[in-house]
């Protein structure tokens, strides 16, 4: 059996991908190495009765007119009002959408061949004059979700990426749940288990992927919404691809790693003494006293002494993913090594920095120590291993100025497309990643239904 | 016409503008407030029993035409070393040697890294050809042209030299090596655009050498000794021991300066070789610049370079030849050390660079430390003492018994300039040299793209102001 598109990876991207096709009469497939599709947007009991969204407690924000054409609320997305975290400006949304709408006339214009060899001229992309603005220190908070290196230049540009959409009622699980609907009454195809080891080629052409088990699935186009390291240097063989193109995804620099620790609590935490109601409901950022020491520690592979952190009580937002009368909260640790200078993530290490994000909830919110029932950590090689994020970098690649907007992931990529014929990149690695949820996967669709309208995918 | 241009500083940029508008048939009158001229380049630092200029060692982007149109040499300018190569050392294994001649430096780099050695020559082509074509911006009106270059040009003006680096080479010898020139006016080699301050590198043509470095024999003041011949052939009026006390304006243009003492010279061209912040700030009435303006300039640089100077007996085996040596191990380090330094901590690993010179009884070695915090925390009357020991710890490691021969010690302290950004490095050189004052031109280092000893923004200053006085002329 031939697909059209073979999509690796069933997150939000890939399933928007797969819906998006499927819509304009192509048959994809996707293939997601876990049991269960959703990518970020999972949602886990992670001890009885008590639910949190492993990866991340919100996503970007869904592109409106994306929202509406996956009829998502009619499929129970209910998102709780985005947080007033970052307070992210006007000039920032209107920047936002209007790289997004370029990004999506990019897509479906079809570009000259072999992308590498000619250089396509192409106008600046909006926000590029912002990124060019040395713009170092501009965000010593932690943006939401993520954690910014202060010491990058242009880490203002974060500020696009850390619009924050919402928490999905019911966690981000059922969003994924929702966009699978979406995707799998359109017809399209969507296979759990299934993990990609190599894309397969013949010359210039795609034959399909490889999988795990030894089968193969043909198909004219890959979409990969992994990201860029895992796409380039895991899925070729090491003397597949030009020199220059693995030189060039080597160099593309990965932001530092995350930890999530997930308590269950046995009650709600008190309201500290003279806060709103309202600061329940907010990410709450401990910030160290210098977010640059805690960077400069991860650069020599060493965990910060003291991380930055975003405490968040999910049930303060969602009551339901927790039992009546307890309640759950999520800490996030930034600036965590992947592979810390003296060995492996062994038990002790584990401990240590469970009790150090414990402190900073316990900083945000009084009163949480006595209250843990149970807490799970994910150190950045959980995230490897779970979800694929090569070295823990929830982030897909450094938000720095170079790597933000049409640059990243290179110029010539003009968002989706990528050296290898047939191969598009959606994903964190992709311009749109950082910046929206569900948007590169439907850019990569465009570029792929705009090549095949070309008769360039045969 | 008595006091028709008043020129304030007589640094290389001010004598260099002088000379200029002298000869284009200006009355000039440059005013400078110590008792000797130089700025930067004259002999002012006590080490030992000689004095050293405060300014660097090294030129590399003094302009070709300025000394050949102002007869330089035979005003006495000559050169010691026209083509200084760069030498990277390092505390295990061999120093990385880096003369403008590609095969030779090819063979140097392929001790350390094949691919790098492979990949050099393409790289440093890339960064010539841009940087030929981005003197279209810097030095002469209009922009660059060609796809390639603007495409070239839009990447370059967010990268960071550190991603430009790590993408084109392997080898951290080499990274770091190229990291220090990319350090320049307080830059980190983690801010975006510093990979341009390479490429600017590149621009420069010392002695009719693309991208090359030169010692005038003699030290830089020799250079201010030429400069000063050339003015007073041509007829320059220099006053020294002239603190200008502020500016006269009459409606929006300039009408004069006054003197510490009082007196008042009348004038309908200013120009001005101090910094941006000093002339507009300082000099000028409240307010006169535009206050967001007046905000924008206001800013200090956080971190700037200092120099260690050293007078030897004898040479260290590695300063024989005459090089600019880099000691810096790591480009990471690099950009740790902008981030301390940027906290008010004098940072552990600074990038250092050494030239040595010849005082005939003796040598000096001046070694600039990048970067340094200008005012770090804690002042600097204590932490000078430990910053010194560990410079020369770090130079002991690679010249043996550097310390035991030491005639005497000096540290110039950074001084702060005016933080450098992507916008200013990219304005034609009519916005820098230009302020909102009519009549009241810049030509000194706030003038240049990037703050160096260049006699450009000098040139170009004072055929404005020469065209303007002629075009006023009845």
């Amino acid at each position: 059996m031939r697909y059209d598109v073979c999509i690796i990876g069933g997150g939000a991207e890939g399933l928007a991908a797969a819906a998006w096709l499927a819509r304009r009469g192509l048959k994809p497939v996707v293939a997601e190495r876990n049991a269960a599709c959703g990518g970020r947007c999972s949602t886990r009991e992670f001890h009885p009765g008590f639910k949190a969204s492993p990866f991340a407690d919100e996503l970007a924000a869904i592109p409106a007119d994306i929202f509406r054409a996956f009829d998502l609320a009619r499929r129970g997305v209910v998102l709780a009002p985005a947080a007033p975290c970052g307070s992210p400006s006007a000039e920032a949304d209107a920047i936002r959408s209007a790289v997004i709408k370029r990004a999506m006339e990019d897509a479906a214009r079809v570009l000259p061949r072999g992308l590498f060899a000619k250089p396509v001229p192409s106008r600046p992309w909006p926000g590029e004059e912002l990124a060019a603005r040395t713009l170092a220190g501009a965000t010593r908070m932690p943006m939401s979700g993520t954690v910014c290196d202060p010491t990058l230049s242009g880490s203002a540009l974060a500020m696009l990426a850390g619009a924050p959409g919402g928490m999905a009622a019911g966690g981000l699980g059922r969003l994924g749940a929702a966009l699978r609907s979406a995707a799998e009454e359109t017809g399209a195809e969507i296979s759990c288990g299934l993990e990609v080891t190599d894309i397969r080629r013949k010359g210039r052409r795609i034959l399909g992927v490889g999988l795990a088990d030894g089968s193969e699935i043909a198909a004219r186009a890959v979409i990969s919404t992994l990201d860029l390291k895992r796409t380039f240097l895991s899925l070729f063989a090491w003397n597949e691809l030009p020199r220059e193109l693995v030189e060039r995804v080597a160099a593309f620099r990965l932001a530092p790693g995350t930890a999530r620790l997930l308590v269950a609590l046995e009650a709600p935490p008190d309201l500290p003494t003279g806060r709103g109601a309202e600061y329940l409901r907010e990410p709450i950022h401990v910030a160290p006293v210098s977010l640059e020491d805690a960077t400069l520690a991860w650069r020599s592979a060493a965990v910060p002494e003291h991380p930055p952190a975003i405490v968040r009580l999910v049930t303060a937002v969602d009551p339901f993913l927790a039992p009546g009368g307890a309640a759950t909260l999520t800490v996030t640790l930034g600036a965590i090594p992947h592979a810390p200078f003296d060995g492996a993530w062994t038990k002790e290490k584990r401990d240590r920095l469970r009790d150090m994000a414990l402190a900073a909830a316990e900083t945000a919110l009084p009163g949480t120590g006595e209250r843990v029932k149970y807490a799970e950590l994910l150190v950045p090689p959980d995230m490897e291993s779970m979800i694929g994020a090569t070295e823990g970098d929830l982030m897909g690649g450094e938000l720095s100025a170079s790597q933000m907007l049409g640059f990243r992931p290179f110029p010539q990529c003009h968002g989706t497309r990528t050296p290898v014929e047939g191969l598009y990149l959606a994903g964190p690695s992709s311009a749109l990643g950082p910046l929206a949820t569900c948007a590169s996967g439907v850019a990569a669709a465009t570029a792929v239904l705009a090549d095949f309208a070309a008769g360039r995918l045969k | 016409m008595s006091g028709e241009v008043l020129v304030i500083g007589a640094g290389p940029s001010g004598l260099i503008a002088a000379t200029y508008l002298t000869r284009a048939g200006a009355h000039v009158v440059l005013l400078e407030a110590e008792e000797t001229p130089g700025g930067g380049c004259a002999n002012r630092v006590a080490v030992e029993n000689v004095v050293v200029p405060s300014g660097p060692q090294a030129f590399a982007a003094l302009d070709p035409r300025v000394v050949k149109e102002l007869k330089l040499t035979r005003h006495g300018l000559k050169f010691a070393a026209r083509d200084l190569p760069l030498v990277g050392l390092r505390s295990e294994g061999k120093p990385l040697v880096l003369p403008r001649d590609v095969h030779e430096a090819r063979r140097s780099i392929a001790l350390h890294s094949e691919r790098d050695a492979s990949r050099f020559a393409d790289f440093r082509r890339g960064l010539y050809d841009f940087a030929r074509a981005m003197r279209a911006l810097w030095w002469e009106e209009g922009a660059p042209h060609g796809e390639k270059i603007e495409t070239e040009l839009r990447r370059l003006k967010v990268t960071t030299a550190g991603a430009l680096l790590d993408a084109a080479f392997e080898s951290e010898a080499l990274k770091a090596a190229f990291a220090f020139d990319a350090m320049a006016g307080g830059m980190s080699p983690s801010d975006a655009g510093s990979s341009l301050l390479l490429a600017w590198r590149a621009a420069q043509e010392m002695c009719g050498l693309q991208g090359a470095a030169a010692i005038p024999q003699g030290g830089p003041a020799s250079l201010v000794e030429a400069l000063v011949a050339a003015a007073e052939a041509a007829g320059v009026e220099i006053r020294t021991g002239s603190r200008v006390e502020r500016l006269d304006l009459e409606g929006d243009r300039v009408s004069g300066a006054v003197l510490a003492g009082g007196e008042t010279l009348p004038a309908r061209f200013v120009l001005s070789s101090l910094s941006r912040k000093k002339t507009l700030l300082e000099f000028l009435p409240p307010g006169t610049a535009g206050f967001a303006a007046a905000r924008q300039i206001e800013r200090v640089q956080e971190t700037g370079e200092g120099k260690l100077v050293l007078t030897l007996g004898a040479l260290p085996d590695v300063l024989q030849m005459p090089a600019r040596l880099v000691i810096a191990e790591r480009l990471d380090n690099a950009i740790a050390a902008h981030t301390e330094a940027r906290l008010g901590r004098i940072p552990a690993e600074p990038a250092l660079e050494v030239v040595a010179g010849d005082l005939g009884s003796s040598f000096l070695v001046s070694v600039t430390i990048r970067p340094l915090p200008v005012t770090p925390a804690g002042g600097w009357p204590t932490l000078a003492a430990p910053l010194i020991q560990n410079v020369l710890h770090k130079l002991e490691r690679h010249m043996p018994n550097l310390t035991a021969a030491i005639g005497g010690l000096n540290l110039v302290l950074p001084q702060a300039g005016e933080p450098l950004t992507v916008s200013h490095m990219l304005s034609g050189w009519h916005a820098r040299i230009a302020t909102p004052v009519e009549g009241l031109l810049l030509c000194g280092e706030s003038a240049e793209p990037v703050p160096a000893v260049s006699g450009r923004a000098a040139r170009l200053a004072a055929a404005m102001a020469a065209e303007q006085l002629k075009g006023a002329a009845p």
